[in-house]
């Protein structure tokens, strides 16, 4: 926390140089957060290319009022939702040529990553509705409060805390079945 | 059935590592926007802080009340004592005798944010100076002798001096906070520190540590935190980062020291305070600390709050308390907050900061020291307000109305009841 502030700090005074510690900082939570919603690491990476280059641009008038990982998150979560809503536009258009919208976590790409148990959660995530996987990775993954989520997403506190428990429940449901079978 | 806390503990397991190819991306970029920024460097301004602050009714006040706890920005800050790891480190450092180096002071509080930049001329021989600047403009000058007990500040805009007195002891921690090596010390006071790892900065490498304790900066903050980066191939520090807030949060003040000239071959003169003879004193104050210095400080603030005391006695609350008090007062008497306070006024405005180094020094001192200002009144008659423990079975009390008694711990645990 401490160290977040001296690099907003520092950007504000013009050393946009920490920029680069930035980035090494959170990387890999924000990879691993965008491949989480959108169960594809190379689309994951693209969002995270494209959040660094906002930021890059806005860095010099940038204001932190939260947590500089909680708001880095948001972006995360904010392109990875329009690149979501962009994917599916694309399904229903032209059905034979466009990618899925969420790729199956059974795929041997996930399974090499990630080992046979969270595999299996994050084939779970993956069939969450995505605003109860949003709400989930956001508060447990990116350490965001349920009052930060409402506000940034404009909607109630009570909203964000349901999709909250209504994933877990979910998620508990789908990791039981899958491990009885 | 998994429990809820087991899956948000596996969801914290996913962990991808980002590709070789995103990070030369992201790079890349950066490179970009650095380059971009050097070249419109030279047609952009900062935003001037200062202004926006200044045309605030209680502007005048506001920087009054940075110039006086600016006073004592570098004096108390780190914590005394303790073991040292890196001494045989500190072994190799040649003698420094005299240095320059600078600070900048950010200060966020509910009115907005003021910054300070400061430059120190420190000698083992002669002292210390400071000059602080808001805006490129001179507003303070401070000097501390190597000897004596008398510290002077010119204040070129108002012409006017302030006068303070400060203790052998006092004085003598001054002349030793001189050495950057007692600087590293006191970082590592307790070896309660973090070592941070290696960067660059400006070029040069440095190794840093980070320390997050509750007697650290006490004396200026009621939180802080640091940060020390010392060149790896001098053994020098090179910047130190300094984080603190204050009245329970509402004041957060970043300080970082750089610039750091060893050996600039400075003289006698440049510590001489030479007042002009158009100068006039705005305020002559005890700050050595002593029981009766506490309890004067502690009247004078009671006397502009109506009976009320700081609520915290770190430097950086009592001077928001205290700016606040007296602008509340002014408009009680029918007075513009604006008016310059009076030599009275200001030297009871200034003598609270006495108080303030005697409890920090206190703490310090693992006196077992208590203060209760946030509860206690002037009309608390039986009340503790301070205490601090003066022997092995003796503790000193201050009671509400400000009059003393030596008493035991279990005289102390009843009156605290």
């Amino acid at each position: 926390m401490f160290e977040d502030k001296l690099f907003i700090w520092k950007i504000s005074r013009g050393n946009r140089n920490v920029l680069r510690g930035i980035y090494e900082k959170y990387k890999d939570d924000l990879v691993t957060l965008a491949a989480a919603l959108l169960n594809d690491v190379s689309s994951a990476e693209d969002v995270v290319h494209d959040v660094f280059v906002s930021f890059i641009k806005s860095s010099y008038r940038f204001r932190l009022t939260g947590t500089l990982k909680g708001y880095l998150a948001t972006c995360v979560a904010n392109n990875a939702r329009n690149k979501n809503k962009a994917n599916q536009r694309r399904n229903n258009i032209a059905l034979d040529v466009a990618e899925p919208a969420v790729r199956d976590s059974n795929s041997p790409e996930f399974r090499a990553i990630f080992g046979e148990e969270l595999r299996q959660l994050s084939w779970a995530l993956g069939q969450l509705p995505y605003e109860q996987r949003e709400v989930l990775l956001l508060h447990t993954y990116g350490g965001m409060k349920f009052k930060a989520i409402a506000r940034q997403q404009n909607i109630s506190i009570n909203t964000v805390q349901g999709r909250y428990r209504y994933a877990l429940d979910k998620l508990r449901s789908m990791l039981d079945g899958e491990m009885k079978r | 059935m998994r429990p809820a806390d087991n899956i948000n503990e596996l969801i914290k397991k996913l962990h991808l590592k980002a590709s070789a190819e995103l990070d030369r991306r992201v790079h890349d970029d950066i490179s970009v926007a650095l380059a971009e920024s050097e070249k419109t460097k030279s047609v952009r301004t900062e935003p001037n802080i200062w202004r926006i602050i200044m045309k605030s009714r209680t502007s005048k006040l506001a920087a009054a009340a940075v110039i006086i706890i600016a006073v004592f920005l570098g004096l108390n800050i780190f914590s005394e004592s303790g073991s040292v790891a890196w001494a045989e480190v500190l072994n190799n450092v040649q003698k420094v005798q005299t240095y320059i180096n600078r600070m900048k002071m950010t200060v966020q509080g509910p009115e907005g944010s003021q910054d300070v930049d400061m430059t120190f001329y420190r000698s083992t021989e002669y002292g210390t100076r400071r000059d602080s600047y808001y805006n490129d403009e001179l507003i303070s000058q401070l000097y501390i002798p190597a000897e004596g007990n008398k510290g002077v500040e010119l204040i070129p805009s108002q012409k006017k001096y302030v006068s303070a007195v400060f203790t052998d002891e006092q004085i003598k921690e001054i002349a030793e906070k001189n050495d950057p090596r007692a600087i590293v010390k006191e970082f590592m006071c307790c070896n309660q520190y973090t070592k941070i790892g290696r960067q660059t900065i400006d070029g040069i490498e440095v190794e840093g540590i980070e320390v997050d304790n509750d007697k650290f900066g006490k004396t200026l903050f009621e939180k802080c935190k640091g940060r020390l980066w010392v060149a790896v191939d001098t053994d020098l520090p090179v910047l130190i980062e300094l984080e603190g807030t204050s009245a329970g949060g509402a004041v957060q003040i970043s300080l970082t020291i750089d610039g750091f000239d060893w050996d600039p071959g400075l003289q006698a003169e440049d510590f001489e305070p030479n007042i002009p003879s158009d100068y006039t004193l705005m305020a002559e104050v005890d700050l050595s600390g002593s029981v009766e210095a506490v309890i004067k400080g502690l009247r004078g603030f009671a006397e502009i709050t109506q009976g009320k005391y700081p609520t915290n006695l770190d430097l950086m609350t009592t001077g928001k308390e205290i700016g606040e008090a007296f602008i509340a007062l002014r408009q009680k008497q029918g007075k513009s907050p604006e008016e310059k306070p009076t030599q009275e006024e200001m030297e009871n405005i200034l003598t609270i900061q006495g108080a303030c180094l005697f409890y920090g020094k206190l703490v310090k001192e693992n006196k077992d020291a208590a203060y209760y200002g946030d509860t206690v009144t002037a009309q608390d008659v039986e009340k503790v307000l301070m205490r601090w423990k003066i022997s092995d079975q003796k503790y000193r009390v201050i009671f509400g109305d400000l009059s003393t008694l030596d008493v035991s711990y279990e005289e102390l645990v009843e009156l605290e009841k």
